[in-house]
């Protein structure tokens, strides 16, 4: 896993932001990071809600 | 006890607050928006431009500034509970004492309370928006739309529809009384206080349920059987706490006296059950769980410990249940899981139950698991109650967790299961194994994010925990659910948590008891 996160820290300057959305998926979070660095993009798990459900993280209406 | 006469200052400041906002709005209205000679605001594109640029204003004046800080310095006045509580001891001539986790306590109400203040703001100040750009549109008279203004924020004796300081007036002192109630009722279990006298004046709006019940004494079992009970103006959640509902300023004070007059409850004429600890063969009948979806669910609850089907069984269902990431939506009593997932599903669930309890945004974990989860993380070198720590607790904490990870760490190779890659390595995981990510999480939790943030241990992580005591007390509701719901793993989480499971224990089993 922290090959991972370097590798993203190495390609983006900064570590991929997890929420705890996928806390019970480690999977998940290294597909994400692999694809995030694939793509071009930063990993940020905040970008996988749904506009509502972004509302809703910010008001601390979403648990994990 | 809270005094009348924090309540009357609180209202009164207030509506002081409010006024001022409403005047503020006022002077914007009438130096910003042109009218013509019969005092209607014209339909002029740059009036209308001008009511675009005052939303941004009318929204900072609600959520910033003035009325904010007399909100955070009311909200202050929360601080003066240990002192009410202090009071209402001396009565029975008992002296409570105060710690760090009290002050947290304070310091968590207020904060929500604010919250809650925040978000009636917002939400007025939106109210007022539209009105106020509606108004620049038809062409409005001036008049009327100070007074629509005025309506939503103060009120009119002759316009229908509450007003936003009402609103505000309720939230502060219900929740100030809610956590007078609170420190109470920790205070009385702390000094084994067994009874309860209701108490509070009755004035002359006081709901039938606080007048019939108000200088009665109820043991804490009795109180709890209010739950059950339905009267006007009641409020969810636990009775102790939210005793005769929105704006109920009665409360509860400790009595000592053995042979105290029982009140005539109806619940009264059925005997109060002991708790009792059910051996293995219990011969009560196990529930059979229907979650609905065609059955599509149900598997998860297959094989779970009876008393966590009766649990289930005792509470309503969550409003709805859906495939997908764990997670559970708060505002939409939503449960979401991925099928394949039991585990995750009762997690997930557990979430729900919590949240119910308490009602409305809250969560029964945060007051009831609070102590518990200090004493068990400071016991295992985890926490030690806010603050940076030092170097010798980092030091410890680090070593702690180094020592969970050598226990649990698990190195799983996962393969592509289909495509053209099939059969490849595809990543390597290194968590928690299944049966222990629950425990990795309550870990987590309690080294505020580190396990999975400094060793990638299974768990939610610092941003979703530091400084989060709602999150650290709902996850652990909720992995803690998980675990003793699935039963074979709870013994050692007993040994590892042992104030932690008991507390939980006892509000399972208080659900089982009372529904």
């Amino acid at each position: 896993m922290d090959k991972y996160f370097e590798e993203h820290f190495k390609v983006f300057g900064v570590a991929p932001v997890i929420i705890g959305l996928n806390w019970d998926d480690e999977g998940a979070t290294i597909d994400g990071i692999v694809d995030a660095i694939d793509n071009g993009q930063p990993y940020s798990e905040i970008d996988q809600l749904t506009e509502e459900e972004k509302i809703l993280y910010s008001e601390g209406k979403l648990k994990f | 006890m809270i005094p009348e006469s924090h309540y009357t200052s609180n209202e009164k400041r207030i509506l002081q607050a409010v006024a001022a906002v409403n005047n503020q709005i006022s002077v914007m209205v009438q130096s910003l928006l042109k009218v013509d000679g019969a005092g209607r605001i014209k339909s002029t594109a740059g009036n209308i431009q001008r009511a675009k640029q005052m939303q941004k204003a009318i929204m900072k004046e609600m959520t910033q500034g003035a009325f904010k800080d007399e909100m955070n310095s009311l909200i202050g006045t929360f601080g003066k509970i240990p002192d009410y509580a202090t009071e209402a001891f001396q009565e029975v001539r008992l002296l409570p004492e105060f710690g760090q986790a009290d002050d947290e306590m304070v310091r968590i109400m207020a904060n929500d309370t604010l919250n809650e203040v925040s978000a009636m703001a917002t939400q007025w100040a939106g109210n007022i928006n539209s009105a106020v750009y509606a108004g620049a549109i038809a062409g409005t008279p001036r008049k009327e739309l100070l007074k629509q203004a005025e309506q939503l924020l103060i009120g009119h004796s002759d316009v229908r529809g509450r007003p936003m300081v009402n609103y505000v007036q309720t939230i502060v002192n219900t929740r100030i009384a809610e956590l007078d109630t609170l420190m109470i009722l920790r205070k009385g279990d702390e000094l084994g206080i067994e009874r309860w006298r209701y108490t509070g004046s009755t004035i002359r709006d006081s709901r039938e349920w606080c007048v019939d019940h108000a200088g009665k004494i109820f043991t804490k079992e009795e109180i709890e059987e209010w739950r059950d009970k339905k009267w006007n103006g009641k409020k969810a959640g636990d009775p102790f706490v939210t005793r005769g509902g929105w704006n109920c300023r009665h409360g509860f004070s400790p009595v000592l006296v053995e042979a105290e007059v029982k009140p005539k409850e109806p619940a009264q004429k059925k005997p109060v059950k002991k708790p009792v600890k059910k051996p293995a063969a219990d011969s009560r009948p196990i529930p059979n769980i229907d979650f609905g979806y065609k059955g599509k669910y149900n598997k998860h609850v297959k094989g779970l410990r009876p008393d966590a089907l009766r649990v289930i069984d005792a509470l309503p269902q969550p409003n709805e249940i859906v495939s997908g990431k764990g997670v559970y939506y708060t505002n939409a009593r939503r449960v979401s899981a991925p099928l394949k997932s039991t585990r995750t599903f009762l997690h997930e669930y557990g979430h729900f139950i919590d949240n119910h309890l308490a009602g409305g945004w809250n969560f029964t974990s945060k007051t009831r698991l609070y102590d518990a989860a200090q004493a068990d993380g400071k016991k295992l070198g985890l926490s030690w109650g806010g603050g940076l720590g030092g170097h010798d607790k980092v030091k410890r904490r680090m070593e702690v967790l180094e020592e969970f990870k050598a226990k649990w760490k698990t190195r799983t190779e996962v393969f592509f299961a289909s495509g053209r890659r099939k059969g490849q390595l595809k990543h390597i995981t290194q968590g928690a194994p299944e049966t222990h990510r629950g425990f990795s999480d309550i870990i987590d939790s309690m080294s505020d994010g580190w396990f999975y943030d400094r060793l990638r241990m299974s768990g939610h992580g610092g941003r979703y925990y530091y400084g989060n005591v709602e999150n650290q007390m709902t996850e652990n509701f909720a992995n803690l659910f998980q675990i003793w719901s699935q039963e074979t793993h709870w013994e050692e989480a007993t040994q590892l948590f042992p104030n932690l499971t008991k507390a939980f224990e006892q509000i399972m089993n208080e659900v089982i008891k009372n529904g």
